[in-house]
């Protein structure tokens, strides 16, 4: 999809009717936007959210949305005005033209019900569709809808562990798996695999249909624990949600910020440090597993070479000597002394006596090897006694500064909850009750995740009993096949699914860690993991190639998540030219739409950010204000001279923030962007470069 | 549409459509049609109808 137009017509502060075409050359792919804070940017981006989904699209951080229509018109009294939002885009050879509205009266009344036109233009022909919803759905789902037009300071969520589930579900969307996905789900579902099942049942002698019943006891329960499992996901995530509201308003207290601020340095060092510990505890599981054995056998080797020396004094085990030797030597009548060894003599009953010490090949070599054996246990002892005194010193290290980590936040926690200022107070105490839930969602997460283990193994039995008792009477047989198939048809579609997944996030991968390390100046690498989770990793220098998570800035975050959707939008654009296995299985072209990109970004990353972001999207539209676009960012999109449209924000309204630039220049041009006027309106006003 | 530097994705997708083409041909058929049932009604917020015409399909394939 790329986006053509944009009118708005009384939506919030743009009054009357108003208009932005959009870049869309290959060469020129990027529409600035420029505006001050206060002038309309977001007003703008929600324009296009309230466009494809009507109330339920608009971001969070746009108040009041049941306010769609102008302030002037409302306070007006006409019930005929209207909001008018229009978009036209295209997608591959069709061209779309899509129309929402809501009327005064109707925003009174219930400002969700918008009405919604789509028309689109297929082989010169237009047509009206009848269910617009269903088609904006299949071109722009709503759920990566906040992958593509965002507020660039709000996504650095993304890269957070706990937001797998939302990348994961990105990836589907917009790779084109949603589809795999779906079918699998439905073909699991109660009515169709349950009903298959039920028939067999119906269909079999009773010990089997027991059986059968029993496994459709199991899978109930097992359907159920993973709903359980996902729903305490999913409360984990929003309890993370109001804690870290509930720090943004701490750290904007004057009186706790801080205290804050020490809590979320410290925040930030305790996840260093947890990776740290997590990862010298999977290395010592490691050694356990493998090594651990040999601490035990230090005794064994002693008694076992005792053994081996007596046996070997009696005459029980062989010398290391071999008897084909002796015979050899038997055979030539000379010993290696010189000694001539005739048969009867001393010398020859002597070496004659050494075959009986003597092993064969065999015998020779398994006692060798357990010479070796011995030897090579023994060798081990002192370093994996070594390596665990020093991991298990690590993990004492690690864990007292954990516990030093834990004893200052409950410092913090203490001195806020002790201020006397009643919103600090009331914020801290409502904090410590949305982490204690937090704590019980974690302990519940483990317990239900344990049940489920105890519930696959159940399973697996149940399901082995079945194919070992099935009747194989007409009924049942036909029955079973349909089971047979239907089964087929999921693991193969699961595996397809688990491979394009792996295969996907592979290529996604390399073009994360290939930007990121553009764009991020340090011996970090980006990683998109098995379980879906953004990680930032370095090596730690004087280890043996220890490896740990970067405890991230707001500003890395950032960048980590921009170049995440970036490179997911260049893969998508890819995979759509791509034949894949099954028709529609594939991705397709998304715009980026972002409200500033650069927000929280050092003056070093935005050169990164300029440069980079822009050339992977087919099409790129940036809302800046003068303080983000100033220096390197200016700079940097000039000289690639991909910005093929520019406009400006004026706004008019009585008074303006005091930080906000009244005029811009743009390209040695000055532009006003504020006046002064009583009703509040904003105007998009085209320049030309 | 861009000039994007993105590197091109190797060959390693047709593994799915090695899996795919190793199927039983009862299997492979029975794959296209209910994806070609899901397709139409994917983007549906109310889809209930699809499970009847999955086991549809099931029953006139598998006999």
């Amino acid at each position: 999809m790329i986006l053509e137009k944009l009118i708005v017509e009384n939506f919030r502060q743009f009054l009357g009717q108003q208009a932005i075409t959009f870049a869309t050359t290959k060469k020129k792919n990027i529409t600035v936007i420029h505006a001050e804070n206060g002038f309309g940017k977001t007003a703008l981006l929600n324009a296009i959210l309230w466009g494809f989904y009507g109330q339920e699209g608009l971001s969070d951080d746009f108040e009041h949305p049941e306010r769609i229509l102008h302030e002037s018109l409302d306070a007006a009294n006409n019930d005929d005005a209207t909001a008018v939002v229009t978009i036209l885009f295209s997608d591959g050879p069709d061209r779309y033209t899509l129309t929402r509205c809501l009327s005064l009266a109707q925003q009174r009344d219930d400002p969700r019900k918008s009405r919604v036109t789509l028309e689109v233009l297929h082989h010169g022909q237009t047509i009206e569709l009848e269910k617009p919803h269903w088609k904006i759905e299949s071109l722009l789902p709503r759920g990566i809808a906040p992958f593509l037009l965002f507020n660039g300071e709000r996504i650095d969520h993304l890269s957070m562990g706990r937001n797998s589930a939302q990348i994961t579900a990105a990836i589907h969307q917009m790779l084109g798996l949603k589809l795999l996905s779906v079918t699998i789900e439905d073909l699991q579902h109660q009515n169709v695999r349950g009903r298959l099942i039920r028939e067999l049942r119906d269909s079999t002698d009773e010990e089997t249909a027991k059986i059968i019943e029993r496994e459709q006891e199991l899978e109930g329960k097992f359907a159920t624990l993973q709903t359980r499992l996902g729903a305490c996901k999913e409360n984990q995530t929003a309890a993370i949600k109001e804690v870290e509201a509930i720090d943004r308003n701490l750290a904007a207290n004057r009186e706790a910020r801080e205290l804050q601020r020490k809590r979320s340095n410290l925040q930030d060092e305790r996840a260093g440090i947890t990776s740290r510990f997590d990862e010298v505890t999977k290395r010592l599981k490691h050694l356990v597993n493998n090594e651990g054995y040999v601490l035990f056998c230090d005794d064994l080797v002693k008694r076992g070479r005792e053994i081996a020396q007596r046996l070997r004094n009696e005459g029980k085990l062989p010398a290391r000597v071999l008897n084909s030797f002796i015979q050899e030597l038997l055979q030539s009548g000379e010993c290696i002394c010189g000694n001539r060894l005739q048969s009867g003599s001393d010398a020859h009953k002597k070496v004659n006596k050494l075959l009986v010490t003597a092993g064969d090949d065999y015998f020779n070599n398994a006692v060798s090897a357990l010479d070796n054996a011995m030897g090579a246990i023994k060798s081990k002892i002192e370093p994996t006694n070594e390596a665990l005194q020093q991991m298990a010193k690590d993990r004492s290290e690690l864990r007292d500064q954990l516990r030093r980590i834990e004893d200052d936040l409950h410092e913090i926690h203490q001195q806020l909850g002790d201020k006397e200022d009643a919103e600090v107070h009331q914020l801290e105490s409502k904090r410590e009750e949305w982490a204690h839930k937090q704590r019980e969602l974690v302990r519940e997460q483990g317990a239900i995740e344990q049940e489920i283990n105890q519930l696959s193994s159940d399973l697996e039995n149940v399901k082995r009993r079945i194919a070992q008792s099935q009747q194989q009477a007409e009924a049942a047989a036909k029955a079973q096949r349909r089971l047979w198939a239907l089964d087929q048809m999921i693991t193969l579609l699961q595996t397809i699914l688990r491979n394009e997944m792996t295969d996907l996030r592979r290529a996604l991968n390399e073009e994360i860690d290939r930007h990121f390390r553009k764009i991020i100046d340090r011996a970090y690498w980006a990683e998109l993991t098995e379980d879906f989770t953004l990680r930032i990793m370095k090596r730690i220098a004087g280890t043996r190639g220890e490896e740990v998570d970067v405890a991230m800035s707001t500003g890395q975050r950032q960048i980590t998540s921009l170049v995440f959707i970036a490179s997911l939008v260049a893969l998508a654009r890819q995979r759509a030219e791509l034949p894949t296995i099954l028709k529609d299985v594939e991705g397709g072209e998304y715009p980026m739409v972002m409200d500033s990109p650069f927000g929280q970004l050092g003056e070093e990353f935005r050169t990164g950010v300029a440069k980079w972001i822009p050339s992977l999207a087919p099409q790129v539209v940036i809302f800046l204000s003068s303080t983000q676009y100033k220096g390197k960012v200016e700079e940097v999109l000039t000289e690639q001279g991909r910005i093929g449209r520019r406009y400006v924000l004026s706004y008019h309204a009585a008074s303006k923030r005091e930080e906000a630039q009244a005029s811009l220049t743009i390209g040695g041009k000055r532009h006003r962007i504020y006046q002064q006027a009583d009703v509040e309106h904003t105007q998009i006003v085209a320049v030309e470069d | 549409m861009t000039d994007s530097p993105i590197a091109p994705l190797d060959n390693s997708l047709s593994d799915s459509k090695k899996l795919f083409r190793e199927a039983p041909p009862e299997i492979q058929e029975l794959i296209k049609r209910v994806l070609q049932d899901e397709r139409e009604v994917i983007h549906m917020q109310r889809r209930s109808s699809i499970y009847e015409k999955l086991i549809e399909r099931i029953k006139e394939r598998v006999k």
